[in-house]
């Protein structure tokens, strides 16, 4: 069904229906030209518009629940400078961040901004203090941005005591896990590694995040996730693997023998994929 | 005369566990045979879980069974855009002569929703017609297109399925082939749950309770049985209550008695003995029908609620109410029910475990005992972590204990079990009829039924409190009681040492399958939340009784 005007036109107007505004804000989400983000911002800034996206009842439910929702998961696959803008300016709107869906909507869609603005990782930072709402939120966002400046972030929340440690394993088993053939997130696991004031359990799962799965052991029957696999590495990704496997042997030895065995396992595949590649 | 094949679609449902993002209105485009169906300018709500209906009679089509050798079925759901149509997945299937009449379940490719068809036949023409009514049976080999007809038709078949809802699509019982035009009376569905009355609402359970001592039987604590399927090619024994019909209890080890009388579609029984019993119904003395119970005693399993809220001024909290959890609890006893468990809150007022910064002072008790309220700092109620120790506050060894929370960090859930240990490994089935008529069933024309087994589960992590079985229910505003009465017997069988039904590769979650793959989407432990899913079967009332929880 085609909108009747202009998304631009229609995103800012707060006499259009819920459905209309979220149609049209989805469509400028996914754009790359910077008018168009420009009444996207406006609109996303301006309470009458988030209230006409959705009431006050609908944010009782879970926020993938939300209209804004929708335009959200479009934003945080847009690549583009205008939206990475877009994202920057929401993380200082006091009435975008007034509802706390909204906090963990713009969390979760900043991971597409690489590297994130300075903006952004102080808006992780601010989300990421313990007993926070947020926090969760946040370790799954720096474990899929895996940055730099993410790892770093990551790395920081790790070594600090005030998270539980059941906490910091699960970011590793669950979250790590989804993007573990990411350079920068290899590398983070190979300084936590080497770093003996940290928790032994703690670099076992790091370790374990990169080279093994365990679902059963790892996971409640709902909750779990899937490893990222090797076969999406680049060549800086498996050499980082490559390095980590070195580290954590000497490191952490003796390593468990099943995590033994797995690293052995992946780093035959990943000689076979480069010797496959030199071919 | 012409007989004539109909290809319809009764619904479809958006997936739980599908990743919906957002809240949107959908349409539907449909291609049967090759010919544009229903109504492409109809809106269908895209709710996790719902069910969306329609017009059978709008979105078929017809075909000749004589002229036709295959249907293809292609169906898209499509979402609005601003530029265009976009698709949320596809499915396709292709249908052969000779077209069993049945129903399929169909998964899209993207597995955000399932599309519901059925397939009949019907007989178009004069009443006089000699061939009304007739069996139709290929003249060649399979995937010919011709028919012809063959007498004299098979005798009348009677059901009673242990699993209800029947299963349907692959799942559907072997049955001999009927005439067409001549139709089964089915009777395949469950009640309703609702928040009062008694706990026995369900037909068909696998565990007849044997009752405390001290519990009178009633009405309202017996295990309740039906006859689910009938065709009669005589016809006569149509809308009937058929008093020929008798029920006999054939011991199998255990033994039960009749509540009430035992002839007709339905009858009541009490446990009296632990072990089996085959329920045999008889019509005109011949042996019509079977179903296998199991006979045990009816285990209270004792529960604590905990509602989580924040102490600062403005509270993050779940917004159940104690009220509202025993309204929760009252839905999930009718599942459990079929298992011969139920739950009960426990009259022990003692604070439970607790992390090092909630002091005992921030348990107290509130209206319903059984039913506390924890404050907390925020980061255990709201985005918690799959391995957060939410679930272990104010948690007791050996009882079942539910936290009342916000939100789920690792997705939107209603609830989810946490720790659950000490129960079975594996747990095996040779009866007959087989466990929720897996096949073959041992009902004819299925052969003699075979062995099944589920793997059961078990999950211990470190830095726990040891011994405890516990649940997270999460804020959910749009959640009716009799959905998490649903979730919550889903979750407290995941304690029992249930897995999910089904095998690795029937879903997303790679872990916890019980390794059986039938019946998937009436199975109470299918991981995905469809309306269908009500059932616990025989074989897993035997598991869950190696649970502590249970023994």
């Amino acid at each position: 069904m085609p909108l009747d005007g202009e998304p631009r036109d229609v995103v800012q107007d707060p006499a259009r229906t819920g459905g209309e505004i979220c149609m049209a804000a989805k469509y400028l989400a996914q754009s790359l030209d910077e008018a168009d983000h420009v009444a996207l911002r406006s609109s996303l800034k301006s309470p009458a518009i988030l209230a006409r996206l959705d009431s006050a009842q609908e944010y009782r439910k879970p926020r993938r629940m939300l209209k804004l929702a929708s335009v959200m998961d479009r934003l945080g696959k847009n690549a583009s400078v205008p939206a990475a803008t877009t994202i920057t300016a929401l993380t200082t709107s006091e009435p975008f961040l007034a509802q706390s869906h909204r906090i963990d909507l713009l969390i979760d869609a900043a991971a597409v901004c690489r590297p994130p603005s300075l903006e952004i990782v102080a808006f992780w930072k601010l989300h990421s203090v313990p007993k926070g709402a947020h926090i969760e939120i946040v370790a799954i966002a720096l474990a899929k941005n895996a940055t730099a400046e993410s790892a770093q972030l990551l790395e920081a929340m790790c070594k600090d005591n005030a998270f539980e440690l059941t906490r910091r394993v699960d970011w590793f088993h669950i979250y790590v896990l989804q993007w573990r053939t990411q350079p920068e997130n290899v590398a983070l696991v190979e300084r936590l590694t080497k770093n003996a004031a940290l928790p032994r359990e703690l670099r076992i799962a790091a370790v374990e995040s990169i080279f093994d799965y365990r679902p059963e052991d790892w996971f409640p029957p709902h909750g779990g996730a899937e490893p990222q696999p090797w076969t999406a590495s680049n060549k800086q990704g498996r050499d980082a693997a490559r390095s980590l496997a070195k580290a954590a042997q000497e490191a952490l030895d003796p390593l468990p023998p099943t995590l033994n065995a797995t690293i052995t396992a992946v780093l035959t595949q990943l000689d076979a994929m480069d010797a496959g590649a030199k071919k | 005369m012409a007989r004539i094949v109909r290809v319809s679609i009764l619904g479809l449902t958006f997936q739980d566990d599908a990743d919906i993002i957002g809240s949107d209105e959908v349409r539907l485009r449909v291609r049967i045979g090759g010919r544009a169906v229903g109504d492409l300018n109809q809106r269908f709500e895209m709710v996790e879980g719902g069910l969306a209906v329609t017009d059978m009679a709008l979105w078929g089509a017809d075909f000749d069974y004589a002229q036709t050798g295959q249907v293809e079925l292609t169906a898209q759901v499509e979402d609005d855009e601003v530029t265009g149509w976009d698709s949320m997945g596809r499915v396709r299937l292709l249908l052969r002569w000779p077209f069993t009449s049945r129903s399929y379940t169909l998964h899209a490719n993207t597995r955000k929703f399932t599309l519901l068809v059925l397939v009949t036949h019907r007989v178009e023409g004069e009443e006089g017609d000699p061939n009304w009514g007739a069996t139709f049976v290929p003249r060649r080999e399979t995937g010919g297109t011709t028919a012809a007809t063959v007498t004299p038709p098979p005798p009348m078949r009677i059901e009673v399925h242990d699993c209800l809802p029947v299963p349907t699509g692959a799942g559907t019982p072997n049955r001999p082939a009927f005439a067409a035009g001549i139709s089964p009376e089915l009777d395949e569905a469950q009640s309703a749950v609702s928040t009062t009355g008694p706990n026995n609402v369900f037909f068909n359970p696998a565990v007849i309770p044997i009752l405390p001592s001290d519990q009178a039987r009633s009405d309202n604590n017996c295990s309740k049985f039906k006859v689910t399927y009938i065709c009669d090619p005589s016809a006569t024994a149509s809308r009937r209550s058929m008093p020929e019909l008798r029920w006999e209890v054939r011991s199998l080890g255990g033994q039960a008695v009749f509540h009430g009388g035992n002839t007709g579609r339905t009858c009541k029984l009490h446990g009296t003995r632990r072990g089996e019993v085959l329920l045999q119904l008889f019509h005109n003395d011949t042996i019509a029908a079977a179903i296998r119970a199991l006979v045990a005693p009816l285990v209270y399993v004792p529960c604590r609620a905990t509602l989580l809220t924040t102490a600062s001024d403005t509270p993050v909290a779940n917004t159940a109410t104690p009220e509202l959890v025993l309204e929760h609890l009252n839905c999930a006893n009718r599942y459990l029910w079929q298992m011969g468990v139920l739950l009960r809150l426990e009259t022990n007022t003692d604070s439970g475990w607790l992390p090092d910064d909630i002091p005992a002072a921030n348990i107290s008790f509130t209206s319903q005992t059984g039913v506390f309220r924890a404050t907390a700092p925020e980061s255990y109620l709201t985005n918690i972590p799959a391995g957060s120790l939410t679930p272990c506050i104010n948690a007791r060894p050996n009882v079942m204990n539910f936290v009342y929370m916000v939100s789920y960090a690792p997705g939107s859930i209603t609830g989810a079990a946490c720790d659950f240990g000490g129960n079975a490994t594996t747990q095996a089935d040779d009866g007959t009829p087989s466990t929720s008529w897996a096949t073959p069933s041992g009902v004819p024309p299925d052969g003699s039924a075979g062995s099944n087994s589920i793997t059961c589960i078990n999950l211990r992590r470190a830095g726990r409190p040891a011994n405890v079985f516990t649940m997270i229910i999460a804020e959910n505003g749009h959640r009716t009681s009799a959905r998490m009465g649903s979730t919550i017997a889903h979750e407290v069988a995941h304690c029992m040492g249930l897995g999910h039904r089904g095998k690795k590769e029937d879903g997303t979650n790679p872990a916890y399958y019980d390794g059986m793959a039938h019946p998937i989407n009436e199975n109470i432990m299918y991981y995905s939340a469809v309306n269908s899913k009500m059932d616990f079967d025989i074989i897993q009332a035997k598991a869950i009784r190696h649970s502590p929880l249970v023994r």
